[in-house]
């Protein structure tokens, strides 16, 4: 049902309202398959709510999303990873179990799990080096290894286009650069990606989208970051400085007409 | 008297063996249920749906009086599943918050029903049948009921058993899983429905909160999974049933009480000895 040579994903003037006030304004973009988009914002800047659009959670009001040349109905590659806030880590599963609901999609009701899908679990929890943790009870983990879980997940429902959002939150930076390394592996994948930090932006991903509620600036991060369209997201003067140890952001307080 | 003796005599009674019969299977069959109305938070959901169903067993009363016991069980069933949809409905449409729904339509069915029977000389006597239950008067017929649309229960929680995981777990991936989400939670609502049906003989609408919650919750606090969380609740759901028949056997005690503070007993040692989320644990650590 793919078309081969459809974008990944094509969004063309989304508009998504709660209750007659837009959320999200007018936003378009195209990503090409195994591209990694960032998603940067302010707070209520409708990242989000872009993120929940994309998997279906959310009528769009106008506009059209196509995923592989589709409409997004009846697609089961996109995986959504939720932020860590939102799941009741008190529930009785253990990690595998987690990982073992990516493969649902693929057996369709009434059927069992596998050895085939016994395996491909053991694989995606190898590959985001969770197979020790595998029979433990979900709430024993620490931020790192629930975001990691929740990969493995995606690799297990094989998905083509994976939705985090902000997995970065309340990490310290080992955890961090733990999910950088696993996200940086992944390469069929598209990858879109809700977060604060506009550095991890700037030197993971090879494209960013701004936004505030409608897109501020879409390419690549030099093309986004520059001081105009960082002042028109953020309202104040941001700037991305070059440094040895990477992009560095700086609050520009000598900066005039600061709101 | 011997234990063996003391063991064995009250059920020499063949209405003591229906209704160990019965309260086994209702013990068990209520965890497995309630497990799911823990892990989603449904309990108020369970205890109105348990309430709702009196209008529905006040009519059948009135229509087929106060002989027919049988006729009574599928206007309960009807009432149960009407209102377990209905209550579906509303907590889906959302102009009033839930729980403020929910309560609204529990409250004025269970009045309504207290209406219905008020108007029948002696009320008061078939009302606490209603409301208690009566364990001991349960008929072999009811057994079958118990055992047929409670195995049809179980049957479909076991089919379905990835699908109402990954529903109570995670509704957003089985949006993205494009699993037909409305249709698992309808169902599983039914089941509750049908469950607290098949149930009110024994421990009546009453004390039927009990049943689906206290065993499934003591199960959770012992496992970590949720198959071994049904299969441990259901082992002691039905425990408490036959300690609390002989409990009832020797001391007077209602037998539908004596059931739910036996649960309720297994619960507290649950909640002392847990070997992950005890109070004990915690002291030692």
């Amino acid at each position: 049902m793919h078309q081969t040579d459809a974008p990944a994903l094509l969004v063309r003037d989304l508009t998504v309202s709660f209750k007659a006030r837009p959320a999200l304004s007018k936003v378009s973009f195209e990503l090409r398959r195994g591209q990694k988009l960032a998603v940067a914002g302010p707070n209520g800047a409708g990242k989000s709510t872009l993120l929940k659009a994309l998997v279906g959670l959310l009528p769009p009001s106008r506009g059209s999303i196509e995923i592989h040349g589709h409409a997004p109905q009846g697609h089961i590659c996109i995986a959504y990873v939720p932020q860590r806030t939102d799941v009741d880590w008190r529930f009785p599963v253990t990690v595998r179990d987690v990982v073992m609901m990516g493969r649902t999609g693929r057996l369709g009701p009434l059927r069992r799990p596998g050895i085939a899908d016994q395996q491909t679990v053991s694989q995606a929890l190898r590959s985001v080096n969770l197979e020790a943790l595998a029979g433990h009870p979900i709430h024993e983990l620490s931020g790192g290894q629930q975001q990691r879980m929740f990969i493995a997940r995606a690799i297990a429902q094989e998905a083509e286009i994976v939705l985090m959002d902000e997995p970065f939150a309340g990490l310290d930076v080992h955890s961090r650069d733990e999910v950088l390394a696993i996200l940086d592996g992944l390469h069929d994948v598209t990858l879109l990606v809700a977060l604060h930090d506009l550095s991890i932006a700037a030197s993971h991903f090879d494209r960013v989208l701004l936004l505030n509620q409608n897109a501020v600036g879409f390419g690549t991060p030099s093309e986004v970051f520059t001081p105009d369209t960082l002042k028109s997201a953020y309202g104040s003067c941001l700037r991305m400085v070059k440094t040895d140890e990477g992009l560095l952001v700086v609050h520009d307080t000598s900066c005039t007409g600061e709101t | 008297m011997s234990l063996v003796a003391w063991l064995s005599t009250p059920f020499g009674y063949p209405f003591m063996l229906r209704a160990l019969i019965a309260s086994v299977l209702v013990g068990g069959l209520c965890a497995v249920v309630g497990s799911y109305v823990v892990l989603r938070s449904m309990a108020f959901l369970g205890d109105a749906l348990a309430h709702s169903v009196l209008p529905g067993v006040a009519v059948g009363f009135l229509v087929s009086g106060r002989g027919d016991r049988h006729g009574l069980f599928w206007w309960a069933l009807g009432t149960a599943v009407a209102v377990s949809l209905g209550v579906g409905w509303i907590s889906n449409k959302g102009r009033i918050k839930e729980d403020t729904a929910i309560g609204i339509v529990f409250a004025g069915m269970f009045a309504l029903g207290i209406a219905l029977i008020s108007t029948v000389r002696g009320f008061a006597v078939d009302l606490v049948h209603f409301l208690f239950g009566n364990v001991l008067g349960v008929s072999m017929w009811h057994v079958w009921t118990i055992v047929a649309f409670g195995g049809a229960v179980l049957l479909l929680i076991a089919l379905f058993y990835k699908e109402f995981l990954i529903v109570s777990f995670d509704p957003t991936l089985a949006v993205t899983l494009r699993l037909p989400t409305s249709f698992y939670r309808y169902l599983l609502l039914v089941l509750i429905a049908v469950t607290v049906a098949v149930s009110l003989q024994t421990v009546g609408l009453g004390l039927m909160l009990a049943m689906l919650i206290t065993p499934a919750t003591s199960a959770y606090l012992l496992t970590r999974r949720l198959s071994s969380m049904m299969l441990v609740g259901a082992v002691l759901g039905a425990a408490s049933s036959v300690a609390g028949l002989y409990l009832s056997f020797y001391f007077g005690i209602a037998s539908g009480a004596a059931i739910v503070l036996v649960s309720i007993a297994f619960f507290l040692l649950a909640l002392l000895f847990s070997p992950s989320r005890g109070v004990l644990r915690r002291l030692v650590h």
